[in-house]
């Protein structure tokens, strides 16, 4: 993200570490997509700082077993390959979700209080 | 259709991503490259002519190949996230209930040896004792000592009963026994083996085992259940290896 200062620059990379995963789960939860498009949606600067960054977490979450992948003919080109949620994908990111939004509201109200 | 310069531009893009990525094993750089090769194909035969313009547009999307290879990195170091297992179910022999189906068995089931024995329920006795031993000892929550003592002591109680009501001096006095008051004739022989282990003629060094017995096997079932009971309260900090 241009214009930001070092130190929100590491913040936000310590920010996205536990939750950057379950953003690209999310993405995936009502059916496969394309590696493209995950990437275009997630790159606002904010949760990807470039597409390319989504391939090293997608490669992990294949690894532990939360992401699958099929290759699927494309019309316009080369096979690509689609990414779905495994069950356990399921799991792991309906277990996120329902701890992440009292935590959410939790730092809300906490960075609120005295202002 | 990329022309050859654009070609060549790509790879170097890839060729700089690989080595970036050089750390990493050889699976998750082939994954992540063959990635990133798929997402350049992707987005650049959404358009008949490709321009250079558009080539740069694609890999400046992309970002910085050492950016990726950082975030590589730091996916790899960090297993926190994806390893922890959604469920974390607790092993069988871990439960609460564990140390309490151990005592009740192999304590307060052998103390009622004598009962059950003479009502003929040796099997049900051979039962408890070989089932409280298995968890026992199959259980993660006690240490070898600890279940060692477990084995010798916290049975030990009933097997002293039934011996003693067994020996000869005590037999003689079961031979006429005072009946209790009110009692039914029939029951007799269950009354006379109650009265008969704790009759006054006794030796004292019979007595004074007795009541170590009695004492080392009460501690002995006191301490397991509690450490049981804690350690299987302790989410998964406690564990023997056994």
């Amino acid at each position: 993200m241009r214009g930001m200062v070092p130190v929100e620059a590491q913040i936000l990379t310590n920010l996205r570490r536990g939750v950057l995963e379950y953003c690209i789960l999310a993405l995936i939860r009502d059916g496969e997509r394309y590696g493209l498009d995950i990437a275009r949606e997630l790159a606002d600067g904010i949760l990807l700082t470039g597409e390319g960054t989504l391939y090293p977490l997608l490669s992990r979450l294949r690894k532990s077993g939360w992401v699958a992948s099929s290759w699927q003919e494309s019309v316009t080109g080369p096979p690509r390959r689609y990414y779905s949620l495994t069950p356990e994908g399921h799991l792991a990111l309906a277990a996120f979700a329902n701890t992440w939004t009292p935590f959410r509201d939790a730092v809300e109200k906490a960075i609120r209080s005295g202002q | 259709m990329l022309t050859t310069q654009q070609s060549e531009r790509v790879d170097r893009y890839l060729a700089r991503l690989d080595s970036a990525l050089s750390d990493l094993p050889e699976p998750e750089r082939r994954d992540v490259v063959e990635g990133v090769r798929e997402h350049i194909e992707a987005a650049l035969s959404q358009h008949r002519a490709v321009t250079d313009s558009e080539v740069e547009r694609v890999l400046t999307s992309l970002g910085d190949p050492m950016a990726i290879a950082a975030e590589a990195q730091d996916a790899e170091n960090d297993q926190r996230i994806t390893a922890t297992p959604v469920r974390q179910p607790i092993p069988m022999l871990r439960r609460t209930w564990v140390p309490a189906v151990v005592v009740a068995t192999l304590f307060f089931g052998m103390l009622a040896t004598p009962v059950i024995a003479s009502f003929g329920g040796v099997f049900l006795v051979i039962v408890m004792l070989v089932g409280g031993y298995a968890i026992l000892w199959a259980s993660p929550l006690w240490t070898l000592w600890e279940k060692i003592a477990g084995t010798l002591l916290l049975p030990a109680i009933g097997p002293m009963l039934t011996a003693m009501s067994l020996t000869p001096r005590s037999r003689e006095l079961c031979a006429s026994p005072p009946t209790p008051v009110g009692a039914p004739v029939g029951a007799e022989g269950v009354a006379s083996a109650q009265t008969c282990s704790v009759g006054t003629d006794l030796s004292a060094i019979a007595l004074a085992m007795l009541v170590t017995v009695v004492v080392a096997a009460s501690v002995t079932a006191f301490v397991l259940y509690r450490r049981g009971r804690a350690r299987a309260a302790r989410p998964q900090s406690f564990s023997t290896g056994a």
